[in-house]
C-alpha cells in the first residue's frame, strides 16, 4: 500500500479518452499493473489506462493525476469514496454518477460535471466535487445529494434538475442555471441568468451558509470573502415548472 | 471445428419430453440442419458425458423486436452507457457487432445474448401491423434466433367498423389477409376495445371512459364489445386453422380484482383454442383502490380444467424492467403512479403503445406479490405443456433472468429462503406463502421452456430431437445450482451450427423467420383498397412488408 496512487499521462490522446475506470476507492484494491490493465476507451477503441498514464504507487484510496487531461473523459465515474486530486483541468463528466468521496480539480472542467449520465433521472448521489477554474455545461445537473463548487465561471444549465443537493458558484451561471430543479440549492456568489421561473422570496442570512462557506475555506483553501460568509442572500423559490421547493440563492453585495 | 454438416453429440443425459426420454443416455445425431436417427462410424463426435442435453430453448413471448422496443431503446440510453455489449469474437474471423444491453438490448446483442442462453428460438408478441417492416427489418439483425412476429388486431378501426357492421365472415378474412401482408404468425389482441377508446380520449367521458373496465363496455358502437372482439377473433383463428390460436392479452391488466374480468374471457371463450399470454399480469383480487390479493388459484383452476386452455405465465423477477405494450392506458397509470418517463404512441388506425422503465423490488408490496403470483401459477399448473415460461420479457423482467426463474421452482429450499426476503404485506392468502412443495424436474422444465412453447405455437420441427425436428440443440453442465446450469450452457447448436462452443460464442448464422399465409377471399381487398384511400397515411400498395397483391 502506498500513500496514494499517480498516474501522469506519458502518451496525449489522440482523441477522447473514456477513462472511467479511474476511482479512487476501486484502486484500493488494485496493484499498479492491475491499474494499468484497467479499460479505457479511446476513439471509440478498447485500449488500457497504461496505454496512456504511468502508474505510480498501488493499494490507495488517494488518487493524484498529472498531464493535460483536456480530453480525459469521466473521470470518477460513480466514485463511492476516497480522494482524487488533478493537478490541472479535466475533460467532460468528471464524476458522474458519483456517491461518494471527493474530487478536486485543479483547473477547468468539461460539461456535466457531477451530473448524469444520458436519460438517468438521477445524478450524483453524494460527495464532493471542488473545480478550481470554470465549469462546462450543466454541473452537477441531476444531482440527488452531494456537493459541487465552482470558482469560476459555470456555463449553461449549473445544477439543471437537481433533486437535492448544492451547487455553488462563485463566477457567473449562464442561462439555465437551475431550471427543472426540484429541491437543493443553488448558491450565487456571482451575477446568475436565473430562469423565469423562479419566484423572489425574501433576503435574509441563510444559516446553514457560513457552514459550509467556512468549510470550503478551511478544507479546499478557496477564496472565500469575508462578505459572502456574513452578508446576505436573495431567494428564489423554484423551479416553479417543478415541484417548486428548491432555491437559488443569490449573494446580495454590500 | 468448423460448422458440422454431420455431428453425434455423445454420451449426455437427453431430456426429450415430446419424445418421451427423460434423462436416458443416449446419442443425438445431426445431419446439415436436421436431427437423424444414425450417422455413419467416422462422423464428427461432440462429447457430452456428463452434460445434459435439451432441444433448444423457445420463447413464446417477449418484446424483442419493432417501433416499441425501438422507442423503448431510445427512452433508456442509461443503461446503454451502463451495459456495454463489446463484439463476440467469432470463429474464422466472422463479423460480429457489438450493442448495448441493459432491460431491451440493441438487435445483435439480443440473438447473441439468447443464443447464450440456450433459446434458439423467440417470439415478438407485439406488433402494430403498420410497422411490421421495421420490425423484420430487426429481426433481419437480430442473428441466431429464429422469430415470427404476432401481428395486434383487435383495436384497429377496420376491423371494429366490420364487426360494428356485422361482418364477422369479413373480418376473419381481413385477419387472414392482414397475417399474410405482415408476414405475422399469429394473431395478437391486447386490452380488446380498451386501446381504441384509450385513443378516442373517451369521448368526454372521464377517466372511467377512456378504458374499458369488462367484456361488456360498448367500444364505440354499441354493437362492438370486447367480448365481440375476442369471440371474433377467437373463431378466426381457428378457422384459419392458424398454428397459434389468438393469443390474448385480457382487459384490465395489472389492476386489483382482474381476475373477474380473465375469469369471464375464459368463459366467453369456452370450447375453442385460446392461449391467453403473462397470465400473472390477470390473476388479481381485490378491489381498486383498496387492496390487492392473489387470485392465483383461481385461474389456474380453471386453466387446469379446460384443455383449450393455454397460457404462458409472465412472471416478474426482482430488479430492472422496462414496461412495453400496446396498452396505453395501463403505461398511462404506471406513469402517473411512478413519475417515471415515459413513451404514448398512438399508431393510427391500429393500435396504440406505451412505455415506462419499472423496478421491482422485493420491499414494495406489489412487486412481492405479482412475483408470489406467478410462482403459485407454476406450482400449481397441473399440465406443464399448457403453462409455459416467460417473463414477458422486458415487462416482468429480462430475458437472461430465467436461469433464476427456473432455479426458483426447481429448488423449494431457494425459493422459500426468497419468500422470506420479499414484502409479505399482501400474501395472506396466497398459496406459497402456505408452502407449496413442488419442485420442477428437469423433464418438466425443458417443457415449460421449450417442448410446450414450441406445441403450443405450432412449430412442429422445434423444442424437441426427434428424427427430422430442427438441429436446435441445447448442452448444459449438471450443476446443482439450476441457475448457474441454464445461464451457462457449454454448447448450443442452432440449425446444425454450432454457435456456442466450450461456452463461448463462436458463430451467429441469420436466424429465419416464421410466418404463415393463409388463403384469404380476394374481395377483402378491394373493401380495404377504399378504406386506405380515405383513411390511412399509406397507401394500400404500399403497406405490409411487402408489395400488396
Amino acid at each position: 500500500m502506498s500513500a496514494a496512487v499517480t498516474l501522469s499521462l506519458a502518451q496525449q490522446p489522440e482523441h477522447t479518452l473514456v477513462a472511467d475506470c479511474i476511482a479512487a476507492d476501486r484502486f484500493a484494491s488494485l496493484g499498479a499493473k492491475q491499474i494499468a490493465e484497467l479499460p479505457v476507451v479511446h476513439g471509440g477503441r478498447r485500449a488500457t489506462l497504461g496505454d496512456f498514464f504511468k502508474v505510480r504507487g498501488e493499494r490507495s484510496t488517494t488518487l493524484r493525476i498529472e498531464g493535460d487531461l483536456a480530453r480525459v473523459e469521466g473521470i470518477g465515474t460513480a466514485m463511492a469514496g476516497g480522494e482524487i486530486v488533478i493537478a490541472g483541468g479535466a475533460g467532460r463528466d468528471v464524476g458522474v454518477q458519483m456517491i461518494g468521496g471527493r474530487i478536486d480539480v485543479g483547473g477547468d472542467a468539461g460539461d456535466n460535471a457531477g451530473g448524469a449520465r444520458p436519460g438517468a433521472s438521477r445524478g450524483m448521489a453524494g460527495g464532493e466535487i471542488v473545480i478550481r477554474g470554470s465549469a462546462g455545461a450543466e454541473a452537477g445537473a441531476r444531482m440527488r445529494r452531494g456537493l459541487v463548487v465552482v470558482t469560476g465561471d459555470a456555463r449553461r444549465g449549473a445544477g439543471s434538475g437537481m433533486i437535492a443537493g448544492t451547487v455553488v458558484v462563485f463566477g457567473k451561471a449562464a442561462a439555465g442555471a437551475g431550471r427543472f430543479l426540484k429541491r437543493g440549492s443553488l448558491v450565487a456568489l456571482g451575477a446568475i441568468e436565473r430562469p423565469a421561473t423562479f419566484r423572489y422570496a425574501c433576503t435574509y442570512r441563510p444559516p446553514h451558509l457560513p457552514v459550509l462557506l467556512r468549510y470550503l475555506r478551511a478544507r479546499y483553501g478557496l477564496a472565500v470573502a469575508e462578505p459572502q460568509i456574513t452578508g446576505r442572500y436573495a431567494r428564489y423559490s423554484g423551479d416553479l415548472a417543478e415541484l417548486g421547493r428548491g432555491e437559488i440563492l443569490q449573494w446580495v453585495a454590500p | 471445428m468448423s460448422a458440422p454438416a454431420r455431428l453425434r453429440i455423445t454420451g449426455g443425459r437427453v431430456y426429450d419430453p415430446a419424445n418421451g426420454v427423460d434423462g436416458a443416455v443416449r446419442d443425438v445425431c445431426i445431419e446439415g440442419d436436421r436431427i437423424v436417427a444414425e450417422l455413419p462410424a467416422g462422423a464428427p463426435r461432440l462429447d457430452a458425458r456428463g452434460l445434459i442435453v435439451m432441444p433448444g430453448g423457445v420463447d413464446i413471448h417477449a418484446h424483442v423486436a419493432g417501433s416499441s422496443v425501438n422507442h423503448g431503446r431510445r427512452l433508456l440510453p442509461e443503461e446503454h452507457a451502463a451495459d456495454p455489449a463489446p463484439a463476440p469474437t467469432l470463429a474464422d474471423g466472422a463479423t460480429a457487432r457489438s450493442g448495448t444491453g441493459g432491460t431491451i438490448p440493441s438487435t445483435f446483442t439480443t440473438g447473441y445474448r439468447y443464443a447464450g442462453l440456450g433459446y434458439t428460438t423467440a417470439m415478438e408478441a407485439a406488433v402494430a401491423p403498420l410497422a411490421a417492416r421495421q420490425a423484420h427489418a430487426e429481426l433481419d439483425d437480430t442473428p441466431i434466433i429464429d422469430a415470427g412476429c404476432f401481428v395486434l388486431l383487435g383495436n384497429d378501426e377496420y376491423l371494429l367498423r366490420q364487426l360494428a357492421a356485422g361482418e364477422s365472415a369479413r373480418a376473419r378474412e381481413y385477419a387472414a389477409w392482414l397475417l399474410g401482408a405482415t408476414r405475422g404468425y399469429a394473431i395478437k389482441v391486447v386490452n380488446p376495445g380498451g386501446i381504441a377508446r384509450w385513443k378516442s380520449g373517451g369521448g368526454g367521458g372521464g377517466d372511467a371512459a377512456r378504458n374499458v373496465t369488462g367484456l361488456d363496455d360498448a367500444v364505440g358502437s354499441s354493437a362492438v364489445t370486447p367480448r365481440l372482439i375476442l369471440e371474433t377473433l377467437a373463431a378466426a383463428a381457428n378457422a384459419l386453422q392458424l398454428p397459434h390460436p389468438v393469443h390474448i392479452h385480457c382487459n384490465n391488466l395489472g389492476q386489483p380484482g382482474n381476475v373477474a374480468t380473465t375469469l369471464a374471457t375464459m368463459q366467453a371463450l369456452t370450447g375453442r383454442r385460446a392461449h391467453f399470454t403473462h397470465l400473472q399480469f390477470h390473476s388479481y383480487g381485490g378491489e381498486r383502490g383498496k387492496g390487492w390479493s392473489s387470485a392465483a388459484k383461481q385461474v389456474i383452476e380453471h386453466v387446469n380444467a379446460h384443455p383449450e386452455v393455454s397460457a404462458d405465465v409472465g412472471q416478474v423477477m426482482f430488479g430492472p424492467a422496462t414496461t412495453v405494450t400496446a396498452d396505453g392506458p395501463v403505461e398511462h397509470l404506471l406513469h402517473v403512479s411512478t413519475g417515471r418517463k415515459w413513451v404514448n404512441v398512438d399508431i393510427e388506425l391500429e393500435t396504440g403503445c406505451g412505455i415506462v422503465p419499472y423496478a421491482y423490488k422485493e420491499k414494495a408490496a406489489v412487486a412481492a406479490l405479482q412475483w408470489a403470483v406467478g410462482l403459485e401459477l407454476f406450482l400449481l399448473a397441473r399440465d406443464p405443456w399448457r403453462v409455459v415460461l416467460s417473463t414477458d420479457h422486458p415487462n416482468g423482467g429480462s430475458f437472461r433472468s430465467y436461469p433464476e426463474l427456473i432455479r426458483l421452482l426447481m429448488d423449494r429450499a431457494y425459493r422459500d429462503e426468497k419468500l422470506k426476503q420479499v414484502n409479505q404485506k399482501l400474501l395472506a392468502g396466497s398459496a406459497l406463502l402456505d408452502g407449496l412443495g413442488r419442485e420442477y424436474t428437469l423433464s418438466e422444465i425443458a417443457v415449460v421452456t421449450r417442448a410446450g412453447p414450441a406445441r403450443l405455437l405450432g412449430l412442429s420441427n422445434k423444442g424437441h430431437l426427434g428424427v427430422g425436428a430442427d438441429a436446435d440443440v441445447t448442452i448444459y453442465p449438471d450443476d446443482p445450482d439450476r441457475a448457474t446450469m441454464f445461464s451457462t450452457p457449454r454448447h448450443v447448436i442452432k440449425g446444425g451450427t454450432l454457435v456456442v462452443e466450450e461456452g463461448q460464442l463462436r458463430r451467429a448464422p441469420a436466424g429465419r423467420r416464421l410466418s404463415v399465409r393463409p388463403a384469404f377471399d380476394a374481395a377483402v381487398t378491394k373493401d380495404l383498397r377504399r378504406f386506405f384511400d380515405e383513411y390511412a397515411c399509406v397507401a394500400f400498395e404500399n403497406y405490409g412488408v411487402e408489395p400488396a397483391p
